[in-house]
């Protein structure tokens, strides 16, 4: 497998969504010997991981909270 | 007599489910209309929208698909429709905004090297606010397959039934909104340094 073919496959790779065996070693056996890729690889994992963490740091206010289960409530009564 | 009588327990036991699942969802289903809307009291309209309709479809809710998957897509869907009543422009006036993913890889990657810092400085120079503001920048077109996926962590399959779209397409929006996202991050470390 070459750099770009790998490459072609990385974020499926990453997003853990390869389910072929066959190709899955393949890009691994690559990653074994391609530094290059291998750094692709594990800044990928680094910024996903990072944005992800970020991006759920999001309090949900009190007030929208107890009127959104305010509502279920009704549902639970109804 | 029986026969009406389980089904008013069955019925109620999946009220139950729906129930628990909102409530269990309320924070992410949440953060995700804050995402889509942009403000607040959208948001929460959204969210609360939601819930009603999942209490109304219930019968249509199979417990043996993604309970959390099932009330995504009831949001995405409120989201869509509101927008594209609010917007003139079609939602897939966005797509060509962009160049290809895959296109000057080589560059892209060459690019990267400024993200990739031992010390992890790269990563401590951005608060939340400035990850939340990047994903909000990026066109609907592909907010929602990163929102989904890399906040949520919905599979590519999961995501193609929530919005609605053939999982190549998810795959393709969402490595363009990846890049997009990561452009516009790149572009706030700049911007900062500029300033400081």
């Amino acid at each position: 497998m070459s750099c770009l073919e790998s490459l072609d496959q990385i974020f499926a790779y990453i997003d853990g969504q390869i389910t072929e065996k066959e190709v899955k070693e393949e890009i691994e056996e690559h990653l074994r010997h391609c530094r290059r890729c291998w750094d692709v690889v594990e800044f990928e994992k680094r910024v996903q991981s990072f944005v992800k963490c970020r991006a759920c740091e999001e309090n949900i206010p009190e007030d929208v909270c107890a009127r959104a289960k305010n509502i279920l409530n009704k549902f639970k009564n109804y | 007599m029986e026969l009406t009588e389980d089904k008013e327990k069955a019925r109620q036991e999946k009220k139950d489910k729906i129930l628990k699942l909102c409530e269990e969802n309320l924070p992410a289903l949440y953060r995700t209309a804050l995402r889509m809307t942009h403000n607040t009291a959208d948001a929460e309209d959204l969210v609360q929208e939601t819930f009603l309709k999942a209490f109304r479809s219930s019968d249509q809710y199979d417990e043996s698909y993604n309970g959390k998957g099932w009330l995504f897509k009831i949001l995405t869907n409120n989201f869509i429709d509101r927008y594209r009543k609010k917007q003139k422009k079609p939602f897939e006036m966005e797509y060509g905004d962009v160049t290809d993913v895959f296109i000057n890889r080589e560059g892209d990657y060459n690019e990267n090297s400024r993200f990739i810092d031992p010390e992890e400085e790269f990563f401590k120079k951005f608060v939340s606010e400035d990850v939340k503001s990047a994903i909000e920048k990026l066109p609907e077109y592909y907010r929602l397959p990163v929102i989904l996926t890399d906040i949520e962590g919905f599979s590519y399959h999961d995501v193609a039934k929530i919005l609605d779209t053939p999982i190549g397409t998810v795959m393709s929006r969402l490595y363009r909104g990846r890049k997009m996202l990561r452009h516009y991050l790149l572009d706030y470390i700049t911007t900062s340094r500029d300033k400081g």
